[in-house]
């Protein structure tokens, strides 16, 4: 038996406890922090109406009334393992770095000591996770990349970005599901749609999820771009 | 068998108990912004479930009626006039086919609830009848009421005039009791206790007496996603940046600019800035009621008596549904189906 995976349970508000189980980025505790989420969900307490995990922490929303509900936890997460066996879900999605989508390609590259044509290398290199899905419906926070994406974010956000966008900063990555104000720095765009309430799934990612890059020409985008939108 | 929008009003959109269960997804929960009005509204005419509510934002909308039905205003005070004539808040009143439905403007409060016997029929979308503004959908087509829309009603009462008054007599005859628990005066009270958290501890002395001493104003951005308030600049002795993580209806951030902002029913699912703490539930519907220029004082309580209040709260509405049992059957015999396909 580990040490237990949970730092501290503080109550946010009466009807909301966090769960911390770190205080950094890292993929350990990302991949704890969704797997504490998944299994609290999966054991339906009474009273608790949603469960969500960030990038080290879970959060438990509840109605009450409930029962110890932080004993409970506790207990729960004594019985974890890190989870090295399950499947995960591999995603590739298309991204055109055309200039016109990649309005910040020079200062990133510049910015990494690499060109442009090597940082766009660079990028699909690294097969990145969803630690989260945040901020709008379906927008993925993805991480990490390496080194020469730790730029931080810009001074002066944008205030519209365009719905598709790909924008990274600090190491990750996020893709606009759309028009929303953003400061990270712009490298490209993917044709496809990233939330659709009326859908099945109506997210095109999951927290979890493995991410690849895969670069394609102006073209290829907008073909993909005009059957997205016929569908 | 309809609710026709004449007059929208400032913004009048449907509303439930929130969109529980895709926040993992970075869906905001939503939801009625006074949920407890929103709930009041619901037992009082007689659902036992949570059905969507007409949320009513200042200045109401002019509706009519295509057939008879039962509704129930709560919350904020709209002067609201059925064929010109006062009617009451917190009581079932029968609708005629033909009749119009006037919500002027708030004269106490800033949200009130309209709830149908039977509900609306809008839609359900993710597990929820509540509008997402912001994101444009779910509700009535993910949107605002406008002009002209006409909205189905699930559930009709007889067209035959003297049935309709006679019902109508019998449900006036009916006491309703209102336990204090349930604090239906929200829109009156300006005090909005809370419950602190970790950052509160690194405030600097001046700004956590600040936070205690001030009447805070409700800015004028004020809206479903947050409520800003005005005062001093408040400051921590040493300023860190917080891992995006959780928020919750109610949590209290201090952006860098130092002017609070208490998160609302549209809130983000995560958020980095510092927290102070977070509002109660019992108190939030005093917060919904606020406008821009509203003052509110803030007074903490711990969190066992805070987590009491919510309970007691929530019996109260258990209560509350069992008294009104006979009076939910008068209206229940009276009624028919407009359609099989209920959501």
């Amino acid at each position: 038996m580990s040490a237990s995976w949970i730092r501290t349970i503080r109550a946010e508000g009466d009807r909301c406890l966090i769960i911390e189980l770190g205080d950094s980025i890292d993929e350990r505790i990302g991949l704890r922090s969704r797997q504490l989420a998944h299994e609290i969900e999966q054991a339906h307490w009474l009273g608790v109406v949603d469960v969500i995990a960030t990038f080290a922490a879970v959060a438990v929303y509840f109605v009450p009334p409930v029962d110890s509900l932080e004993t409970k936890i506790h207990e729960l997460a004594k019985t974890l393992i890190d989870d090295t066996a399950s499947e995960v879900r591999r995603v590739t999605i298309p991204i055109c770095y055309d200039a016109q989508f990649g309005l910040d390609l020079d200062n990133v590259a510049a910015h990494a000591g690499l060109s442009v044509p090597d940082l766009i290398e660079a990028h699909q290199k690294t097969a990145c996770r969803v630690f989260m899905l945040g901020f709008s419906p379906g927008l993925p926070y993805l991480g990490l990349f390496d080194e020469h994406f730790d730029i931080p974010r810009l001074k002066n956000p944008r205030t519209r970005v365009a719905g598709g966008t790909i924008g990274v900063a600090n190491r990750q990555a996020v893709i606009y599901p759309a028009t929303l104000p953003g400061g990270w720095h712009l490298v490209g765009a993917t044709p496809l749609r990233l939330f659709d309430p009326n859908a099945a799934e109506p997210s095109l990612l999951m927290p979890g999820d493995e991410v690849c890059f895969e670069a394609i020409t102006l073209e290829a985008y907008e073909d993909l771009k005009a059957s997205a939108s016929q569908t | 068998m309809s609710m026709k929008v004449i007059k929208p009003g400032m913004l009048s959109s449907f509303q439930d108990g929130g969109r529980w269960g895709y926040q993992s997804l970075g869906v905001s929960v939503c939801g009625a912004m006074d949920l407890l009005s929103h709930q009041l509204a619901n037992v009082i005419v007689g659902n036992t479930e949570d059905r969507a509510t007409l949320e009513i934002t200042l200045m109401g909308p002019t509706l009519t009626f295509t057939a008879s039905c039962c509704v129930c205003l709560a919350g904020a005070d709209m002067q609201a006039k059925l064929n010109g004539k006062p009617i009451s808040r917190y009581r079932p009143i029968i609708i005629s086919a033909g009749d119009t439905l006037m919500l002027p403007q708030a004269k106490e409060g800033t949200r009130a609830y309209l709830a149908a016997y039977g509900g609306f029929a809008v839609p359900r979308l993710l597990d929820s009848q509540s509008t997402y503004l912001r994101s444009g959908f779910g509700g009535w087509h993910g949107r605002g009421l406008k002009a002209g829309d006409e909205i189905g009603l699930n559930v009709s009462l007889p067209t035959c005039a003297n049935d309709l008054k006679a019902l109508s007599e019998t449900l006036w005859d009916k006491r309703i009791y209102l336990p204090s628990a349930l604090g239906i005066w929200a829109s009156r009270k300006s005090v909005v206790r809370w419950v602190r958290s970790e950052d509160w501890a690194d405030l600097t002395p001046e700004s956590q007496a600040a936070m205690y001493k001030t009447a805070w104003r409700v800015a004028n951005d004020a809206d479903r996603m947050g409520f800003r308030l005005e005062g001093p600049k408040l400051t921590l002795q040493t300023q860190k940046e917080r891992l995006s993580e959780p928020t919750t209806f109610g949590t209290i951030q201090l952006p860098v600019a130092g002017q609070p902002i208490v998160l609302m029913a549209d809130r983000q699912t995560t958020g980095g800035y510092p927290k102070l703490g977070c509002v109660t539930s019992v108190d939030l519907p005093i917060l919904a009621q606020k406008k821009p220029g509203d003052r509110i004082h803030f007074m903490a309580i711990d969190l066992t008596h805070a987590s009491a209040l919510d309970s007691a709260r929530q019996e109260a509405l258990k209560e509350l549904t069992v008294q009104l049992t006979s009076m939910r059957h008068c209206i229940a015999d009276a009624a028919t189906p407009t359609t099989l396909q209920e959501d």
